[in-house]
């Protein structure tokens, strides 16, 4: 091991920690070429602004930003950025854990059992490149306005009442197929892509089909996989919008930004919009933060 | 048990191996085959790529089944892996996402062996093994050398009578691949496991084998079946370790 102590990386690891000046600079020089673009965008803005000089049309940035640094204060009658932020988020996450629930176990299956994958894939491709929007009129014949409060029978006096009701079964069933399709394929395709060799090693050893899916598929899957939760995390918010236009629905940022449109508050309709952006911002880069943790494995080559 | 199984760890009677490939591809692997392998050998099956050596070594593992014929291990119809015969393969087989104790107790642990239990004796193999301090290390940690180690300590974990080796040593460097024949030979010399050794080098073969099967054609038949009369160590300048070379690279070179 001691050998090793030595390698290049480390003497280009030594040398780094000697110009750490240098690597400030690096990090400032890297802030401010990314930083570039979107100012010209915030100058062309405000430009743009001044001369159109109409709130309905563009909106100012001061107007935005008064909104956005103020999301407990409530916008239009229908409830604070905050409150709205909250119940997409409840949404989305509800219809797309159901997703993955569904989806991972199924992938697993397909791509383990070639019967499974010949009796299951045709099928369900079929459905594949139908988006989510387009289920709308069908979703809402089968289910209404039937909201969880309603299935879980939750008088509308009790404290819940509020959160549950927001919890339309329409909504969830869009945000489920928008996250659905990704964690599908990628579960498919990593459980697809084990090494046969990982496989016929464990096999020798004695592993039956349960013990070669526990200890062989679905760990060598689960980056993968991975990656399809990210995926389909990514999809269902942004199914969010459509979702919430659905009837019935009186809150959440898809309801607020096409509510905001109809009494014509473009400043609140580009809030929403950033915000619906700093959500996935963080979402995404939440996940991608809990994937390095669990599979330093992979990242530290195989 | 009849006295034939006591007399062969291993008999394989007239079995054929044919694939059928993804795209309606026929490969016949194997044409019948027939060999007994007697407890405590160390058999070297020898070939060039492609001539089925891998193959037969599966059908005797129990990875795949062979058309017809039989193949009896330790008594064993073998239909499926036996916990008493354990392979080691040429390289990927080390689970890149379990530390070196993970994938050495593995075996055990499908065994239903505790974690306490397994743990203790995968770490006193890897003790013997030299791989003590790695304990915790993941496979892409390791040297070449140090994985098929571990992949060696791997298959002996359960104890087995019967060790399969798929060209173990292949993706090593020469001076790795010397060390680690000794070490095997070592090892051997002192438990008298029954080896069944799968290489396309002759000299490994020779230096390694007390017995040598030379496998050829497609499909694949049984060319030549050697003892090496040779003491260990031995000596891979002695003439009589040069004339057993020739002697079979002209049986694995003959159409
Ligand atoms: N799973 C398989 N499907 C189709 N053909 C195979 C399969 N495995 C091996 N073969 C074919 O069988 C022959 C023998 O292969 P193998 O036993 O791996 O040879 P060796 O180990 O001696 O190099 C080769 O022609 C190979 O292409
Ligand atoms: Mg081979």
């Amino acid at each position: 091991m001691r050998a090793t102590d030595r390698t290049p990386e480390n003497n280009i690891l030594r040398h780094h920690s000697r110009f750490r000046h240098n690597i400030v600079l690096r990090i400032i020089y890297k802030a401010l070429l990314s930083a570039i673009v979107p100012m010209l965008f915030l100058l062309f803005w405000h430009s743009r602004a001044i001369g159109i000089d109409n709130p309905l049309r563009l909106p100012p940035i001061s107007n935005i930003l008064d909104i956005m640094l103020n999301p407990m204060e409530n916008v239009i009658g229908i409830g604070s950025i905050w409150r709205n932020t909250y119940i997409s988020l409840i949404r989305v996450l509800l219809g797309y854990t159901v997703a993955a629930l569904v989806a991972v176990p199924l992938g697993i299956i397909i791509g383990y059992s070639r019967v499974a994958k010949r009796m299951l894939l045709p099928f369900l491709s079929f459905f594949r490149s139908i988006p989510p929007i387009a289920w709308v009129p069908l979703v809402l014949a089968w289910f209404g306005i039937t909201s969880a409060a309603t299935i879980l029978g939750v008088a509308i006096t009790h404290p819940s009442f509020l959160i549950l009701n927001n919890l339309r079964i329409s909504m969830l069933a869009i945000i489920f197929l928008g996250a659905f399709f990704p964690i599908l394929n990628n579960t498919i395709f990593g459980i697809e892509s084990v090494r046969k060799s990982y496989v016929d090693a464990v096999r020798s050893m004695g592993a039956g089909p349960v013990a070669l899916i526990t200890k062989v598929y679905i760990p060598h899957a689960m980056p993968t996989i991975f990656t399809g939760l990210q995926v389909g995390l990514g999809t269902a918010w942004q199914t969010l919008v459509g979702a919430e236009m659905l009837p019935g629905s009186i809150a959440g940022l898809g309801f607020m930004i096409t509510h905001a449109y109809q009494v014509m508050r473009i400043d609140v309709v580009i809030s929403g919009m950033v915000s619906i952006s700093i959500v996935g911002a963080i979402l995404y880069a939440a996940s991608h933060v809990i994937g390095n943790l669990c599979f330093k494995w992979k990242t530290q080559g195989k | 048990m009849d006295i034939a199984d006591a007399v062969n760890a291993i008999e394989v009677s007239s079995v054929s191996k044919t694939f059928f490939g993804e795209k309606g591809m026929v490969v016949k692997a194997l044409d019948a085959i027939c060999l007994d392998i007697r407890p405590h050998e160390f058999v070297c099956i020898l070939g060039s790529s492609g001539c089925g050596k891998s193959t037969l070594l599966n059908l005797m593992a129990g990875l795949i089944s062979a058309d017809g014929g039989m193949i009896k291990v330790l008594g064993n119809t073998i239909k499926k892996p036996i916990r008493e015969a354990q392979m080691v393969f040429q390289e990927y087989s080390l689970l890149p996402w379990r530390t070196v104790l993970d994938n050495v107790s593995l075996s055990l642990e499908l065994g239903g062996v505790s974690k306490k239990e397994r743990h203790h004796r995968a770490r006193q193999l890897l003790n013997s093994f030299g791989l003590d301090e790695f304990c915790n290390s993941y496979p892409h940690e390791l040297s070449g050398g140090m994985r098929q180690r571990a992949a060696i300590a791997r298959a002996l974990s359960t104890g087995p009578d019967v060790l399969y080796m798929d060209e173990p040593f292949g993706a090593l460097d020469a001076h790795t691949r010397l060390k680690m024949q000794q070490e095997l030979l070592n090892y051997w010399l002192g438990e008298k496991k029954t080896v069944v050794f799968v290489t396309h080098s002759v000299e490994e073969a020779v230096f390694l084998g007390t017995r040598i099967i030379v496998l050829g054609g497609r499909p694949g038949t049984i060319r030549k079946d050697i003892a090496i009369e040779l003491n260990y160590p031995r000596n891979r300048w002695h003439s009589e370790f040069g004339d057993y070379c020739s002697s079979l690279l002209q049986a694995m070179e003959s159409p």
